[in-house]
């Protein structure tokens, strides 16, 4: 599997799927590679076109029953002090009775999601995962688990 | 003396003749010059581009499949080329050559209807280190959904001889089913049907990679002397002067 790097949050990419990582140009703090916070990464098993919204619009729309979106987006670095970023390590392993219709940011028939919130390497996070359908989470789960298993997360440095 | 005269005259008049024969030849030239190197002359714009066979059947291919880049917008991309639901076009093309610019307007004109559904388009510019984001950035506004990277790995991992170049990925093994140079993307549609016919006829079609290598040998030394596709040394002159499609 490659892996793709986006301003410090990497993940190893299964075969056939695609990522791509925003970085907007609002910077509060600045990685050790000069890119600035809050990023997020969206990794799909579809072709991810360019103009997506952080939860995944203008993707979910198209996913397919066998399609699955995954998206890992950053907050605010003092975020991570409050109650929602209390878990200090991403989930690595999700299973399928975990998803349901009732955590998509945006409700479409037959789709089936999961979302939480933690913190690595200092950095406030949330995992937002996306299947198009029952043939999604029996087909892509194992891909989605490999790739969370794989998340690393270097620490924010901050700008003086 | 008289007789003298006489010959001298009939010789300046011979001569006369073969100067004013010569200088029409020369002028017939220099116009037939002119006509030919001029950008406008409609034979350069629908000459036939340059083709490269494609890899075929049990050939290897070239290992490649994703694409790892940027958007000049800054996103960083990794895109899928196989497996994939669709085979990928990718045009290899710079904010520099002439040919190229026709190319970028063109599809910022007649976008989508330039692609058919089934092949994904993906521009391919140099990375940073080669071209600007923001003059890339500004050829890539108005084109809709269609994926503009810069990668100049992607440049290195297809052997790209120069701009502009097409690349048709298939979306099952990331095999290349074509690869060649166009200065119109009707010529591009062309290589795609010539792709999908040569897939047809591949067992019994079949080119040595021995040939195929001398080819791209050919196609890159012509590049780097210069000779870009729709070049008009490229192509037979008729007797009317007008180059050939």
């Amino acid at each position: 599997m490659r892996t793709f790097d986006t301003a410090g949050i990497v993940v190893p990419v299964p075969p056939g799927w695609e990522a791509r990582g925003v970085v907007p140009p609002a910077p509060a703090a600045r990685l050790p590679d000069g890119s600035v916070a809050y990023p997020y990464v969206h990794l799909a098993n579809v072709a991810l076109p360019p103009g997506r919204a952080p939860y995944g619009g203008g993707v979910v729309e198209h996913l397919g029953p066998e399609g699955v979106l995954l998206a890992l987006l950053e907050f605010a670095p003092g975020s991570a002090r409050t109650a929602l970023f209390t878990s200090h390590d991403a989930p690595r392993r999700l299973r399928p009775t975990e998803f349901s219709g009732a955590q998509l940011q945006r409700t479409l028939r037959g789709q089936l999601g999961l979302q939480r919130f933690f913190q690595l390497g200092g950095r406030a996070l949330c995992c937002y995962v996306v299947m198009g359908g029952p043939p999604a989470l029996r087909h892509a789960l194992g891909d989605v688990n490999r790739v969370l298993t794989g998340l690393r997360v270097h620490e924010v440095v901050t700008s003086r | 003396m008289i007789w003298l005269v006489a010959l001298e005259a009939a010789a300046i008049g011979v001569l006369t003749l073969v100067v004013v024969a010569l200088a029409h030849s020369y002028a017939g030239l220099a116009a037939r010059v002119e006509e030919t190197a001029s950008p406008r002359h409609p034979a350069h714009v629908d000459a036939p581009h340059a083709m490269i066979p494609p890899h075929r059947g049990d050939e290897p291919t070239t290992g490649v499949r994703d694409l790892l880049g940027a958007t000049p917008a800054g996103e960083r991309v990794l895109l899928s080329l196989a497996p994939t639901s669709r085979d990928t076009l990718l045009a290899f093309l710079t904010t520099s050559c002439a040919s190229c610019r026709g190319l970028w307007d063109e599809l910022t004109l007649a976008h989508p209807s330039v692609i058919p559904p089934e092949v994904r388009l993906v521009i391919v510019s140099k990375g940073e280190d080669r071209e600007s984001p923001s003059q890339v950035a500004a050829l890539a506004d108005g084109i809709g959904d269609v994926d503009v990277v810069m990668s100049s790995e992607a440049w290195a991992d297809f052997d790209v001889p120069g701009s502009p170049y097409f690349v048709l990925v298939g979306r099952e093994r990331g095999d290349v089913l074509g690869q060649g140079t166009a200065r119109t993307w009707d010529q591009v549609m062309g290589l795609i049907g010539v792709a999908a016919g040569d897939e047809r006829v591949a067992a019994r079609t079949r080119k040595s990679r021995r040939d195929r290598r001398q080819e791209l040998d050919v196609d890159r030394v012509l590049l780097e002397a210069g000779v870009r596709p729709g070049d008009a040394s490229l192509y037979p002159v008729t007797d009317d002067g007008a180059a050939r499609a």
